[in-house]
């Protein structure tokens, strides 16, 4: 039985390494895609990725200015840039370099404005308190919307700052006007004092962020892992389509009938494939996730790393193999061609990618998707692959994700026994 | 000593077919002896050897092989048997050797034993040069000869061999005729089946002719013939009922059948039976479109008991 069982094993996977467009599709194809997004889109998920250039104007060259490009920078979400090759920038090149598309965004200080603000203590009222926001028209509000956001917080900050030495002043004079006596020393100990209290990065309310426990460290994926795992697993259920299309080869061309008249169990024949399938799956993830550790960093993207405990990895890797596999059987039980079937199973793999998160990560998506990605196996394989890689989870912590995927190969597998026709 | 093959009434009834595509046969076939089924596509050869190969299950009846229960004992029965389907049951894209090696070791071969068997099939087949050529680089010959090899691996006891000539050449036809006669000689039982009459003639010892999922005749090729003789088939201008009737009586025919315009007329000597046979159809007030004259041989035998050719 075990020679059967191996030697089918050992058929398949020949089979297999003589057909370029099956290796094409389980390996190639998903390896560009790692390659290719993980190159791409390493700023979008890099957190420290400064992805808006935000060029600053100063024609006030006052307090308020200067208190806000320093905000702005501190803030670390922006790329902040005051000069052109050098030169301090000024409207006129700020506006140019827009319109060239070399800059998205322009913040114009207008001169005056740290002097207007000192107006304003002295019961002084001017129209002359606005800053200018210049952007491309192109850019997408969602790229914008947390830059005006800031702005309009940093702005008001900076103007208390700026305007609170002055006002002191105007305190003191006041308090003499009034008759008075205010000591120098104690005018000076108050400046200081606020200009402590308000220097640096030193807030009256600061924001923390933390991750709930148990979910031990520490950051969203980078670009690498979310397009390692994610494409890996596309090409995994690929499989799905070359195993259907196995079988039912097999059945076009007879040689299943002198499988079915040799002295072999129907289950020792499903077992020997569904061995050289799985194996191949566990090739497919060594040869991606090498790629992802080792080739992709020295390409200049973000590393990954096996996470804590690697072996978490291969249980999710057989889950992961089982619940494909188990597809692959109902696609061949289902179809009538292998083209049906590969047609079949496209909309299937592809629907799950997408609503899985391979493609898009989950977080992102509408909280409708988020809820319906719980019916894709793709959704609990990449959740796995990501809680191992870099949440540090151990083979108990995903085990509840790997018996969702187990729990989809067995649907499958029995539907598709269910359906199967070996005649 | 009982026979190698006895089947008991065995019956095939598709799911949601009109009828039956096996219908009650029984036959006994002998140890060593090349037995052919002969029939028009679509008679039940194929579904007659899927049931004895165990590939589906009979309907009704029984069958036994090699002293092995058909319904009880098909792990014993499938080592006794080899199958060479109608299909070419080959991987294309692998090498002779490596689909015979494959096929082997589903019978339990391994190492050694395994690569003697291979070698010793390649030989047989006229393969060895061949052997690690990929099946889809060979002529239709070879892949014929190379799907007789996988068959034979395990050394069956009972071969059947499922249309293997379809689609060859005649060199290539002729060296599966000599293979299957070595076969017959090193005590081999191989069941034939065939729609073509000349390789059922020069083959079998015994010949089935099916019908329609049933035996409508069994015996020696060469004793069928003698018995039915040629046949004449007349294509008439009227319906052929009242010139049966007339030609029946004529000494020398066999058989008369009408069916519709067409008459089918058994005689042991055709040719020379034209002339009065005519004279009848005259007599009937019959007029003649078309006449052909079938000398004897299978062809004419299954006229005469369908009043259809074999290729119709």
């Amino acid at each position: 039985m075990l020679i059967a069982i191996l030697a089918t094993a050992r058929k398949d996977l020949r089979l297999m390494a003589k057909d370029p467009g099956a290796l094409a599709m389980l390996f190639i194809m998903p390896l560009v895609f790692i390659v290719v997004m993980s190159l791409a889109m390493a700023k979008v998920y890099t957190p420290s990725a400064k992805t808006l250039v935000v060029a600053v104007a100063d024609e006030d060259h006052g307090a308020f200015a200067t208190e806000l490009v320093q905000e702005l920078k501190s803030t670390g979400g922006f790329e902040v840039v005051t000069d052109d090759h050098g030169k301090p920038l000024e409207r006129a090149d700020a506006e140019r370099l827009i319109v060239q598309r070399r800059l998205q965004v322009a913040l114009i200080v207008p001169a005056g404005l740290s002097e207007a603000l000192r107006g304003v203590l002295g019961g002084r009222r001017t129209a002359a308190r606005d800053i200018f926001l210049e952007t491309d028209p192109s850019l997408s509000p969602d790229v914008l919307a947390p830059l005006r956001g800031a702005l309009n917080g940093l702005a008001q900050q900076s103007a208390f700052r700026s305007m609170s030495s002055a006002g002191i002043d105007l305190l003191a004079q006041q308090l003499t006007a009034s008759g008075g006596t205010v000591p120098e020393d104690f005018t000076r100990e108050l400046k200081r004092r606020a200009s402590q209290a308000q220097s640096g990065n030193s807030s009256f309310v600061a924001v923390q962020e933390r991750m709930p426990a148990g979910m031990a460290i520490e950051r969203r994926p980078n670009s690498v892992e979310q397009n390692v795992p994610g494409y890996t697993l596309f090409g995994l259920f690929f499989i799905a389509m070359q195993l259907a299309a196995n079988i039912l080869e097999e059945r076009r061309l007879g040689t299943f009938r002198r499988l079915l008249a040799a002295p072999v169990p129907r289950w020792a024949l499903m077992a020997g494939k569904l061995m050289a399938f799985v194996t191949i799956n566990i090739v497919q993830v060594a040869v991606m996730f090498a790629v992802g550790v080792w080739l992709l960093p020295r390409l200049g993207s973000p590393a990954m790393s096996f996470g804590a405990h690697p072996a978490g990895l291969i249980v999710v890797t057989l889950a992961v193999a089982l619940a494909a596999n188990s597809l692959g059987l109902l696609l061949a039980a289902v179809a009538r061609t292998p083209a049906q079937s590969t047609g079949l199973g496209l909309i299937v793999v592809l629907t799950s990618a997408m609503i899985g998160g391979v493609m898009v990560p989950r977080y992102l998506m509408p909280p409708f998707m988020q809820t319906l990605g719980i019916a894709f196996p793709h959704t609990w394989g990449l959740m796995a692959y990501q809680d191992v890689l870099m949440r540090g989870a151990d083979v108990a912590a995903i085990l509840p994700a790997t018996a969702v995927l187990v729990g989809f190969a067995a649907v499958f597998f029995s539907v598709g026994v269910w359906r199967f026709r070996w005649d | 000593m009982p026979p190698i093959v006895d089947i008991c009434e065995l019956t095939k009834q598709y799911p949601g077919s009109a009828g039956p595509a096996v219908k009650g046969i029984s036959l006994a076939i002998e140890h060593g002896e090349i037995f052919g089924l002969l029939g028009p596509n679509g008679a039940g050869k194929t579904t007659l050897i899927s049931m004895l190969s165990c590939l589906i299950a009979p309907s009704s009846g029984t069958a036994r092989i090699g002293g092995h229960e058909l319904s009880a004992e098909q792990t014993a029965i499938k080592r006794l048997i080899g199958l060479v389907p109608q299909d070419l049951a080959l991987y294309p894209t692998l090498s002779t050797r490596e689909n015979l090696v494959y096929f082997g070791a589903l019978y339990g071969l391994a190492g050694r034993a395994l690569a003697r068997r291979v070698d010793w099939a390649l030989d047989m087949v006229r393969l060895t040069e061949r052997a690690n050529d990929r099946i889809e680089r060979l002529s239709g010959g070879m892949r014929r000869r190379a799907n007789i090899a996988a068959g034979l691996l395990h050394q069956p006891k009972v071969l059947f061999l499922d249309e293997p000539t379809v689609g060859i050449d005649p060199q290539s036809r002729n060296f599966i005729f000599d293979g299957v006669e070595a076969l017959k000689h090193a005590g081999l039982t191989v069941i034939y089946t065939t729609h073509y009459m000349e390789e059922a003639e020069r083959l079998c010892d015994r010949l089935a002719i099916i019908d329609r999922g049933v035996v409508i005749a069994l015996d020696d090729p060469k004793a069928m013939i003698k018995a039915h003789g040629g046949t004449i088939v007349v294509e008439l201008t009227g319906d052929a009922a009242p010139a049966a009737a007339a030609i029946k009586p004529i000494e020398g025919v066999t058989s008369v059948v009408s069916d519709g315009g067409r008459l089918t007329v058994s005689a042991s000597a055709p040719a020379r039976m034209l002339s009065p046979i005519i004279e009848k159809i005259a007599g009937a007030g019959l007029g003649v479109r078309a006449i052909e004259i079938v000398n004897e041989n299978l062809e004419s035998v299954f006229l005469d008991l369908t009043g259809r050719r074999l290729r119709e």
